[in-house]
């Protein structure tokens, strides 16, 4: 083998060589595989779930219904603030806001079109009354929280209104509302929209089909163009819980 | 010689450490077989420059239609079905060996033939010192 040194030394490769070197060096560094993209178990996903990853990040819908509330929330806040600043029109905007709080609370009357719901046990069952012929706490809780879910604004039961904290439970042969015993037929109106409410209560495979399995007798649902449901009687203070002066972030 | 390419490699490393490029997703794992093929070319023009047959179209060319071709076969495979980039991977790796192989022997001849000529010339310089003091001596004795 001839001594390649003696050629080494004029040679012409070296140059393009270490030019071409560099370039290698670079993609090299670049096309690293990260600790990030080589855990990543995108690649081991499956070709939905990874359009799934991709485009479906985040509920775009809800993102901008959240978007807007945050809008109209800042800019009550601003128009509280300018009010705040400026006393002579100030009353008329904390009222405003007032009123607002009292009827999401359900301390108001509230009036509107809705729907009329009748439960009632079964009329038919004489001596030999089963389970199935009576309607129990959570029959009448199923169809509050349906018609929550369909949207309803105010929900009251024989004239018992539901707020946030309401309660209905068994209470032997009655059912008590926040406390206050109450017992069949219970007449449940919800105010919203009459069609929503209506055709979400009905639809098959809901709390409708499943009483109405039973007996059609025990369910009756109406449309109301105008509905009447009363305000909130009960207790309004907290004992326990106060609200913290310094909001924390 | 050979450690002036692997100075420009280094350098192409930093500059891509400093400039923060990174390639992301699929394309990476193509761009990692094309970079096999182009490490694979860099060191056949080191050995074809050993050998003393190197030409520059020849080197260019080969390194962007390897890069190229790899980058393509890899892409394709998986877009098929077949995973093509293990050929690549399995053909380069061979070259690469091969390559790395011849360019060790090379340098390792170049290293025994530094140590012989080292011993050579060593040898030389006793011999010459030996014979000046022999030459030395029987002036010495001739004097005496």
């Amino acid at each position: 083998m001839v001594n390649p040194f003696v050629k080494v030394h004029n040679a012409k490769w070296v140059l393009p060589v270490s030019g071409l070197s560099t370039v290698l060096g670079f993609m090299m560094v670049a096309s690293w595989l990260t600790k990030e993209n080589r855990n990543s178990i995108y690649p081991l996903m499956g070709r939905d779930q990874q359009i799934r990853y991709t485009e479906g990040q985040i509920d775009l819908i809800q993102y901008q219904n959240l978007q807007k509330e945050v809008d109209t929330l800042l800019k009550r806040a601003t128009a509280l603030e300018k009010a705040l600043s400026e006393k002579n029109t100030g009353s008329g905007a904390l009222n405003e806001s007032l009123q607002n709080a009292k009827i999401f609370a359900g301390l108001t009357e509230l009036e509107g079109p809705g729907v009329k719901i009748v439960l009632r046990d079964n009329p038919r069952s004489s001596l030999l009354t089963s389970i199935d012929d009576l309607i129990h706490d959570t029959d009448v809780l199923h169809v509050t929280n349906e018609l929550f879910n369909a949207g309803a604004e105010a929900i009251s039961v024989n004239g018992e209104r539901l707020i946030a904290s309401s309660n209905i439970r068994c209470a032997g042969t009655v059912i008590t509302v926040d406390g206050v015993r109450i017992a069949s037929p219970f007449v449940i109106l919800a105010i919203g929209k009459v069609d929503v409410l209506y055709n979400g209560f009905t639809m098959q495979g809901g709390v409708m089909t499943e009483l109405v399995g039973a007996n059609p007798a025990m369910i009756q649902i109406t449309k109301e163009k105008l509905l009447r449901v009363p305000a909130y009687l009960g207790a309004t203070t907290t004992k326990v819980g106060t609200v913290p002066k310094v909001t924390t972030k | 010689m050979i450690l002036i390419p692997i100075l420009f490699f280094a350098i192409g490393v930093i500059v891509a450490m400093a400039s923060h490029v990174h390639f992301y997703g699929i394309g990476a794992r193509y761009m990692a077989v094309a970079c096999l093929a182009g490490l694979d070319t860099v060191l056949g023009g080191i050995r074809s420059g050993y050998e003393g047959k190197f030409q520059n179209d020849v080197f260019f060319t080969g390194f962007i239609a390897n890069t190229v071709i790899a980058f393509a076969v890899a892409m394709l495979g998986d877009r098929i079905g077949i995973d093509l980039f293990v050929v690549v991977t399995l053909v380069m790796g061979m070259r690469i060996f091969n390559n790395l192989g011849v360019i060790r022997r090379y340098l390792l001849q170049g290293y025994v033939d530094m140590v012989a000529k080292f011993k050579r010339r060593k040898q030389e310089e006793a011999d010459l010192k030996e014979s000046v003091q022999t030459s030395a001596l029987t002036t010495i004795e001739g004097v005496e």
